[in-house]
């Protein structure tokens, strides 16, 4: 009796992990099979349009035209963040 | 009423009344200037691009061409005079020569065709062999709407000079007991550069969309020649209606993406970057009307309209295909199943396990 009363808790725990795993897994597995799936439709259906405007007017620099003649870097503020990470140990608690 | 162009004083754009702040501001730039700033004395130049004076094909060489006049959707093409009918580029309908032009203004230079129909339609074909999604009708589908045209461009000359300003954040993270630190070192930024920018092509039509005139650049500007109504033969072109005031904001907008480039990509050596500010001043040079050539294809599908187009000296193809949706899903369909079969034996097998142990 002793020994059941310290097995049931531990297997109902393993239950409800396993429980949990296996719907993340089912998510998992849908969601990045949708999203693949959905990338490469999605990359097909791209090639049906090529009419796009041009962003800029790379193809019309003059070559050795392009030059940078001012660079300047100013440090205007430091500040520091902190984030308590949690403890490996205390997760399982 | 006087249609004088108001222009900015610090980028040359043009300026409009504000009706909120009861100033004149560029919608270019941004700047505002009082209405009594931006009166121009009549002996002032204004800033603004270099352009030769406009020569008209009759006064030149004393030929005439014909216009024609779509009364379907209002579209003007120009074409020879021997041409009596011919259909409309933009809808499709036939129409005919209504008139002879006595002052085309001719372009300051053109590039003729390199391509023929024949390579148009070639494209077209192998374009479409290698689309998936295409619907099996669409494939036997004719093309029987193709047309050459000399398309109408403004192209600009300017000199850019660039300011820019961005915050960069440098960090640096370590760890002592529970917590993790970061510091973030967050800098001030400053570019400045100069870039020159030769020939950026602006069409000077509002027949065709902009999406296409500017989806088949490049063209090669070095094999263009002068202007020469022999070219003409066989193609069709339409007057600018688009003049070169109103095309110039375009141009700036791709020679301020373009600066804005080449002064991001100088900032380096930083975690994150975000762009605070960014100016252009253009030193305007020269400013020519060119006729650029281009292969257009209209094919009615289904009740739908769909618009290709080719370079005409390059071969470089742009166009709208349909998609067909019962082999869109039924790729989904059989890419998701195989997927799925992996990420699933990836994940219980090796992930899962590693997670619960």
């Amino acid at each position: 009796m002793t020994y059941w009363n310290t097995l049931a808790p531990t297997l109902t725990t393993m239950s409800a992990d396993a429980g949990e795993y296996t719907t993340f897994g089912i998510v998992a597995t849908i969601g990045l099979a949708v999203l693949v799936a959905g990338l490469i439709m999605g990359a097909l259906w791209a090639q049906h349009n090529t009419i796009k405007r041009q962003q800029g007017a790379r193809y019309y620099v003059v070559p050795g035209s392009s030059r940078i003649t001012y660079a300047d870097e100013t440090l205007v503020d430091t500040y520091v963040t902190s984030v308590k990470v949690a403890n490996s140990s205390s997760d399982r608690d | 009423m006087s249609d004088v162009q108001i222009k900015c004083p610090s980028c040359g754009a043009p300026l409009n009344f504000d009706a909120p702040s009861g100033e004149m501001k560029c919608d270019f730039c941004g700047s505002l200037f009082t209405v009594p700033e931006t009166k121009i004395p009549a002996s002032e130049s204004q800033p603004g691009w270099t352009e030769p004076p406009p020569t008209y094909l009759d006064e030149s060489t004393g030929e005439h061409l014909a216009t024609f006049h779509c009364g379907s959707c209002g579209g003007e093409i120009v074409g020879n005079p021997d041409t009596v009918s011919t259909k409309c580029p933009w809808c499709n309908n036939n129409f005919v020569s209504t008139s002879q032009l006595t002052r085309t203004r001719v372009p300051d230079r053109m590039i003729p065709f390199a391509m023929t129909k024949e390579q148009a339609l070639a494209a077209f074909q192998a374009r479409m062999k290698n689309l998936w999604l295409i619907p099996k009708d669409f494939r036997n589908v004719k093309v029987e709407d193709i047309q050459g045209m000399y398309v109408p461009y403004w192209l600009y000359d300017a000199s850019v000079a660039g300011q820019a300003t961005y915050r960069g954040e440098r960090r640096r993270s370590w760890r002592s007991g529970d917590y993790q630190y970061t510091e973030h070192r967050i800098y001030q930024v400053e570019r400045e550069c100069e870039v020159s920018y030769l020939d950026v092509p602006v069409s000077g039509t509002s027949k065709i969309t902009g999406d296409i005139t500017e989806a088949i650049e490049p063209f090669d500007y070095s094999k263009s020649t002068d202007f020469a109504p022999g070219y003409l033969s066989g193609f069709v072109t339409n007057k600018y209606d688009i003049d070169s005031e109103a095309a110039n904001p375009r141009a700036l907008t791709r020679m301020q993406h373009t600066t804005s480039e080449v002064m991001r990509q100088s900032v380096v050596g930083f975690h994150s970057v975000q762009e605070t500010s960014c100016q252009i001043q253009p030193a305007y040079g020269d400013l020519e009307y060119v006729f650029l050539p281009l292969w257009l294809m209209n094919i009615t599908w289904n009740g739908q309209n769909y618009h290709y187009a080719m370079n005409g000296q390059t071969g470089k193809f742009v166009g709208n295909f349909p998609v067909s949706w019962a082999k869109f899903w039924g790729g989904f369909f059989a890419l998701l199943f195989p997927l799925a079969a992996v990420f699933g034996i990836t994940i219980f097998a090796i992930v899962i396990p590693q997670m619960a142990s």
